[in-house]
């Protein structure tokens, strides 16, 4: 089995202790990066060989947005501000959660190694608004980095500044993607903005801006302990490093586990969690977002980022593993209400779309279904694939089209 | 403290607008209409902006707390492990039904997922988290509310 790199000490550390952190290796990096004077491009060169892609959901690779942050501050002469997304809210996921949980100190330290590579004025931590615990931990967290000398100005007595502060965010699934996040600190409703300009170019305060998940952020310090070419052993071709994985459902053990990207679903569920509880019959396995679906079939696909045949993409790294007890219906009307409570509502498509979709979701679940429904399930999804403002509206198209694509004929059988 | 207090500890600039919302709301329990304009007079945001940046959020209120507020999580591997039950006994315990009714007394919703669905199904009243509820424990924790 691949070593822990993430979750290496969790079990070990106090949480909310510095000195506890700093006994196992903690702040190690930035005072390595400090003290050796290390050139903040090259760890930047070093982010982006190592082959790290964001956690975030979309994988984007992070050492090129980094780049194109730097490129564009330098050439407008403007501030980076470095944004960590703590706001996690995607059904079925708690990895972030448990990384501030577990060792909310590897996330200061991370962000400050960001911050230092990055040549950032400030970072900033959102935090999802429903989390007040989690809030209060990360703000002690960065108190204490800064009465020990790892935040503020001059740090560890040398020439560097890293600036750092907990923002308590909004509330609601959107706040996750990152122009909105953007528009709520700076103020304005929780919508996405249009994209271009991507954060990079364009953020907060007009600023280029660098957003990253938690995972990725914690991955940092990993990456410059064991350097670039390590890391890029671990894992498959184009998604390198290990990743956590949030896996729910009929297993046995279900739970958090780290495992190295290009694991089968199949390695995952029997070697990691035990298998599927007892007296349990597979139906499918969905990954990362509703509708990504893999039957029985399909265990053998490898869990990636990168799109191709006999690849599942991981998304946020949930795994929900449905068995042949649970009803379909349950969980299109549980994802029905999730698409229609939470789209913020700033397009029609999507606005009025969810509504709708709720309302067959409804249906279908009382089994009275009308002829009509099905063909507006189509319809309603090539229009929220086509003209939603946001990826939200293609969520829930891609939800539908998986459920049908598995289970029309199923759910459609009164007709 | 007075609105006027709370409102001085932050800069009267537009990005602090949400730290001081959530400030307004911890200290009142909601941001009322009356605070609303003090607010909109301080970081100079219209009243319209101000209304629509608050509704947006699922955390910031402009109603009165009720005096029960209920939420139940109704994501789908709640469900899967019986939320749906759970949300039944509820709502024939207290004869209301689930985003239905609001008479500012009790308020009882649906809402997504928080990431604790390996201890789901999840209830929380008045800020108290209940973990793996299921509907014959429904009497016993609401009757400590009511
Ligand atoms: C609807 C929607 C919700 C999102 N929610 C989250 C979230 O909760 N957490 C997160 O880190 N990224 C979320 N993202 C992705 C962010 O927009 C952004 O791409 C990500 O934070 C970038 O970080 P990364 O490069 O480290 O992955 C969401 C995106 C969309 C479209
Ligand atoms: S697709 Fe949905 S969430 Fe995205 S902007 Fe439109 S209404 Fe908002
Ligand atoms: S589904 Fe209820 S907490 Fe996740």
């Amino acid at each position: 089995m691949q070593e822990k790199l993430i979750t290496k000490n969790w079990d070990k550390i106090k949480p909310a202790s510095i000195e506890s952190f700093i006994n196992y290796g903690g702040y190690l990096q930035l005072k390595n990066c400090v003290y050796k004077n290390k050139k903040p491009n090259d760890i930047v060169d070093q982010i982006d060989e190592s082959g790290l892609r964001g956690r975030g959901g979309a994988g984007f690779p992070t050492g090129k947005k980094w780049k194109i942050a730097k490129q564009n501050a330098q050439k407008n002469k403007k501030d980076v501000y470095f944004i960590v997304n703590a706001d996690e809210s995607q059904p079925g996921t708690f990895k972030d959660g448990r990384v501030i949980e577990k060792n909310p100190h590897s996330i200061i330290e991370g962000a400050a190694v960001a911050s230092y590579a990055l040549e950032a004025s400030k970072v900033i931590i959102y935090v999802n608004g429903h989390h007040k615990d989690y809030y209060e931990t990360l703000k002690n967290c960065v108190n204490l980095a800064y009465e020990r000398g790892f935040l503020g100005k001059n740090i560890l007595d040398k020439n560097v500044d890293i600036e750092m502060q907990v923002v308590l965010g909004s509330g609601g699934y959107i706040f996750g993607e990152e122009t909105t996040l953007i528009n709520s600190l700076e103020g304005y409703r929780g919508e996405p903005r249009m994209k271009p300009p991507f954060p990079p170019e364009l953020g907060f305060l007009k600023n280029p801006t660098v957003v990253n998940n938690v995972e990725t952020v914690i991955n940092i310090p990993i990456i410059l302990e064991i350097g670039a070419a390590k890391y890029k052993k671990i894992g498959c071709q184009e998604s390198n490093g290990t990743k956590l994985f949030s896996v729910l459902g009929a297993v046995k053990n279900p739970g958090l586990y780290e495992a190295p990207l290009g694991i089968t679903i199949r390695d995952l569920i029997y070697d990691y969690c035990g298998g599927l509880e007892k007296s349990k019959q597979l139906d499918f396995v969905q990954v990362g977002w509703m509708g990504n679906f893999f039957t029985q079939e399909k265990l053998d696909y490898k869990l990636s980022y990168q799109k191709k045949q006999g690849n599942a993409l991981v998304g946020l790294g949930s795994v929900l593993v449905v068995d042949k007890d649970t009803d379909i219906r349950d969980l299109v009307l549980a994802w029905s209400e999730f698409f229609q409570r939470e789209s913020c509502g700033q397009c029609t498509p999507c606005r009025e779309g969810s509504y709708r979709l709720l309302n067959i979701a409804e249906r279908l679940k009382n089994k009275q279904v009308f002829e009509k429904d099905l063909q507006n399930i189509k319809d309603l999804n090539e229009v929220l694939e086509k003209t939603s403002f946001c990826p939200f509206g293609c969520f829930i198209a891609q939800c539908w089209k998986g459920v049908l694509d598995l289970k029309q004929k199923e759910l459609f059988k009164n007709l | 403290m007075t609105i006027q207090k709370i409102l001085l500890q932050f800069e009267p600039k537009r990005k602090n607008l949400l730290s001081a919302l959530h400030e307004v709301n911890k200290q009142f329990g909601y941001i009322s209409n009356q605070n609303s304009y003090k607010i909109c007079d301080y970081f100079s945001v219209s009243p319209s902006k101000l209304y629509s940046f608050i509704t947006s959020s699922d955390v910031l209120r402009d109603q009165k707390p009720p005096l029960l507020e209920i939420k139940v999580c109704s994501g789908g591997v709640c469900k899967m492990k019986g939320a749906d039950k759970v949300i039944k006994e509820i709502e024939n315990f207290l004869k209301i039904k689930a985003d239905k009714i609001y008479n500012g007394k009790v308020e009882f919703k649906k809402i997504s997922c928080l990431g604790k669905c390996l201890v789901g199904p999840v209830v929380i009243i008045n800020g108290t988290m209940y973990e793996k509820v299921n509907p014959s424990m429904v009497d016993d924790i609401l009757k400590n509310y009511i």
